[in-house]
């Protein structure tokens, strides 16, 4: 595998990373960017771990992560930076088509590969909740849209690398800058930060960041306001916010710290933030047609055509997927980070199908909307169903796993030779759980994200009353050696489940609520004085 | 014949049985009244590790309840030099025995195998047939290699008789991989109705430390020490095996008998970082682990850190 090769690590996807300290002066070269797949652990969702102040809520993984192998800083790459800059993400980029521009900021992200990109994030016809993504030192609001409101968003993108030293102060600054809002509407937002950035850090350019930083100025007063999203409220208390927003511009250090990873900081001692974050949507659907895949490959990018299995691998930047065709027109989607962009997938893929089959004269009708061509014939109905949501949650608190199988063995399992965790099957929204003593629930096979939200809020007074103090996985030292688990590549959607267990998260662990990458360099962070 | 025998001189006299003789004796005068009677017991006694060649029991085996119609049905059996027509003889049998029967046998071959590798007690043996019984019956493991499904039930078997045998231990007996046997187990888990009761780190006590040939009062100290750890929740989430791998070595190091961690690894099937990681969690509190009454040859502050 190469460096930035996009792996498929069971149901997520992961980049092979490469830590490069952007100290190296020189040796890394310009133009690229490794990225970080927000898939990979859940560093990303806590990069930015002043989201946590968020209510718990179902928050897509910002889709921005699940883009291409490099961001090209050179004006070749704008073309992805584009995606990222807009709506702050690739969704955002076919949804941000509909909504008005607003401050002319757009043209920005085409000037600028690393600058702060303010995003629209376009209305209604996103019902889903959207990301929210914060980084450290710029904040970056995505909020769920009500119709008919719209918001601009700062994108920070690559930013992270420079709000390295000001960890302690920009998670609380962003958290108060957040909270206000909150407070304002009671909004409840994910923030995740972008995942992509969090690699950014690493080629990061000076220039870039200082101009970055001038953009940033004008457009923090922008800051719009969160609306309510749809999602799950647990009624934890929010922390009071501090009276401060604005700092977060002038928290930018003039030197950017070499550190090439991030590393989360537990942002709040307290109860209040629980974030849930899908990670990976799994779905399939039949186009009533037989494909000839050889033609189809032919006539697609990113492909590989298997005449063996008689499959072709398809994948997708925009989204960002993993899509597999049949000649009988079977496809399985996989990595999709919601289901929104799962549905998009499946159209565009489905268009393109439509398209080189040559049936442009037929109605493509997708269960809940249609695509339509002019002059339909036949009807291609394709049943579109989500097989699989595969989300992720870290409760700020440990479980006493063996007393939750104790009470309820009906729905559980635990068995320690076997798994970590406890396996809780629930029937009601058909998923399973499974539940780590340090607090982290993973969620897989669940219909839809709204299932997720259901499930988790279910267990979650159960796992209350076996709450204990934090749990952590072994000593940090202990964890500092590890070396990174190697990812696996199924690549086989028919793998629809993989165990999200601890095991899968590497060996970057999550220690008191802190997540850890185990390729940190102890070294970069003595001076931050980062206790964990 | 007229009523029951007796003594012409004297008939209210309780005759005697004389088993070895198979006389009926009259104890007041010796005379004996019976002759020829038929013994009821065993014709002779056969033991397990007899190296007999054949078995000269002409009854069969008792009747077993887990075959469909018992075990009274005949089944031919071909020795080594079979010839041809012996061996179609038993060809044919097989394919007309029922496929239950047929796996419900291979089964219990498959179980008697392994329990007597690891010299399992007869009881267990048939729970484990009756488990696989009635997974058999309820077809949920159709599919799954018979193996397996074998290894799972006696793995239940033991679990429910209360002597617990780790999953890698009956890995070792059996040919399957342990991910195999737990899907098996999970699924007839789930199936019927069996409460298991938890695996704690004291049901392997006592196996662990005879197979390391430790004392008893290591053995007690280790226990000790399992337990008291559990409750002070310094292990959490560890498995059972390497807490109690790790309260062995702790024990056996600060005791005259020292173990490895390799070594208690080899006997536990638990790695030996695992129980170098747990024993670091163990470390920090050693002083209170211990037993109150346990002699030390190497002080704790003797014990290794790691």
């Amino acid at each position: 595998m190469q460096m930035g090769d996009h792996q498929m690590m069971g149901n997520q996807r992961t980049f092979v990373q490469k830590v490069i300290p952007a100290q190296a002066g020189g040796t890394v070269p310009q133009n690229v960017a490794y990225v970080q797949n927000q898939g990979v652990r859940m560093v990303q969702q806590d990069l930015n771990g002043q989201q946590r102040i968020m209510q718990p809520m179902v928050r897509p993984v910002p889709q921005n992560g699940t883009g291409p192998h490099f961001v090209r800083q050179v004006p070749a790459g704008q073309g992805f930076q584009a995606n990222y800059g807009q709506g702050g993400t690739i969704a955002g980029r076919s949804v941000a088509g509909g909504a008005p521009i607003r401050n002319g900021m757009q043209q920005q992200v085409y000037q600028r590969p690393a600058g702060a990109i303010p995003v629209v994030t376009p209305i209604p016809q996103q019902q889903q909740p959207r990301t929210v993504y914060i980084q450290q030192g710029h904040q970056v609001m995505q909020g769920h849209h009500r119709p008919p409101q719209q918001r601009i968003f700062q994108n920070q993108q690559q930013h992270q690398q420079q709000h390295q030293q000001n960890f302690n102060q920009q998670p609380h600054n962003n958290q108060m800058m957040i909270q206000q809002q909150i407070r304002q509407q009671q909004a409840q937002h994910h923030q995740m930060g972008q995942p992509q950035m969090a690699r950014h850090q690493m080629v990061q350019q000076h220039q870039q960041q200082i101009q970055q930083r001038r953009i940033q100025q004008p457009q923090q007063p922008q800051q719009q306001q969160v609306f309510p999203p749809r999602g799950m409220n647990l009624a934890v208390p929010l922390r009071e916010p501090s009276p401060e927003p604005v700092i977060i511009k002038r928290e930018e250090p003039e030197n950017p710290p070499p550190s090439s990873s991030m590393k989360q900081e537990e942002p709040m001692p307290d109860d209040s933030d629980i974030d849930i974050q899908i990670r990976n949507v799994v779905c399939n659907y039949t186009l009533p047609l037989h494909i000839d895949l050889r033609k189809l490959a032919m006539n697609t990018h990113n492909v590989t055509y298997e005449r063996e299995k008689g499959v072709m691998m398809k994948q997708k930047r925009s989204p960002g997927c993993y899509i597999k065709v049949y000649s009988s027109g079977k496809v399985y989607i996989v990595g999709c980070r919601s289901e929104e962009d799962c549905k998009r997938a499946a159209r565009s893929i489905a268009r393109h199908v439509q398209r080189v089959m040559g049936k442009t004269k037929e109605k493509v009708q997708i269960r809940n909307y249609r695509v339509s061509r002019s002059k339909s014939h036949l009807n291609m109905k394709f049943m579109f169903q989500v097989n699989n949501v595969l989300a992720t949650c870290r409760l700020p608190f440990g479980i006493k796993i063996e007393e939750v199988a104790a009470k309820y063995p009906s729905e559980s399992t635990y068995e320690p030779e076997l798994s970590v965790g406890l396996v809780w099957r629930s029937i009601t929204p058909k998923a399973t759980l499974r539940i780590h003593t340090t607090g982290s629930i993973t969620v897989t096979g669940a219909s839809s994200e709204a299932d997720v939200l259901e499930v988790l809020s279910k267990i979650y007074p159960i796992v209350l009353e076996f709450r204990c103090h934090e749990r952590a996985k072994g000593n940090v030292a202990a964890q500092k050696k590890r070396k990174r688990k190697a990812p696996t590549n199924t690549r086989a959607p028919a793998v629809k489940r993989e165990r999200f267990d601890d095991a899968n998260y590497g060996n970057s662990g999550v220690i008191n609520n802190q997540v850890y990458f185990s390729d940190e360099d102890e070294d970069l962070y003595d001076d931050l004085d980062l206790d964990d | 014949m007229s009523g029951p025998v007796q003594c012409p001189h004297h008939p209210d006299v309780h005759l005697i049985e004389d088993h070895r003789a198979g006389d009926l004796v009259c104890p007041a005068c010796g005379l004996v009244v019976g002759d020829r009677l038929v013994d009821v017991g065993t014709e002779w006694r056969s033991f397990s590790n007899e190296k007999s060649g054949n078995d000269p029991s002409r009854v069969g085996a008792p009747e077993s309840p887990y075959l469909s119609g018992g075990d009274l049905s005949t089944s031919i059996a071909v020795g080594f030099g079979g010839s041809d027509s012996d061996n179609t003889l038993a060809n044919a049998q097989r394919k007309t025995m029922n496929n239950t029967d047929r796996q419900m046998t291979t089964a219990m071959n498959l179980i008697r195998e392994m329990s007597e590798r690891v010299h399992l007690p007869r009881n267990i043996q048939e729970s484990a047939f009756r488990m696989f019984k009635e997974v058999l019956d309820s077809g949920v493991l159709r599919g799954k290699n018979i193996e397996a499904q074998a290894a799972a039930c006696l793995y239940i078997a033991c679990r429910q008789d209360g002597v617990p045998r780790t999953f890698k231990e009956i890995c070792a007996i059996s040919r399957v991989s342990k991910k195999e046997i737990g899907r098996c187990f999970k699924i007839i888990v789930r199936n019927s109705s069996t409460n298991l009761e938890h695996v704690t780190s004291a049901d392997f006590m006592s196996r662990f430390c005879g197979n390391l040939y430790l004392p008893n009062s290591i053995q007690a100290a280790a226990t000790r020490i399992a337990k008291r750890a559990v409750d002070m929740d310094l292990v959490a989430g560890r498995s059972p095996i390497s807490i109690a791998a790790a309260a062995i070595y702790m024990a056996s190091q600060a005791s005259a008998e020292k173990r490895t961690a390799k070594e208690i690894g080899d006997i536990a099937g638990a790695a030996e970082v695992t129980i170098r990681q747990t024993y670091k969690l163990l470390y920090p509190k050693a002083a209170e682990l211990f037993p109150e009454d346990f002699k030390f040859e190497t002080a704790i502050e003797g014990l290794p850190s790691s």
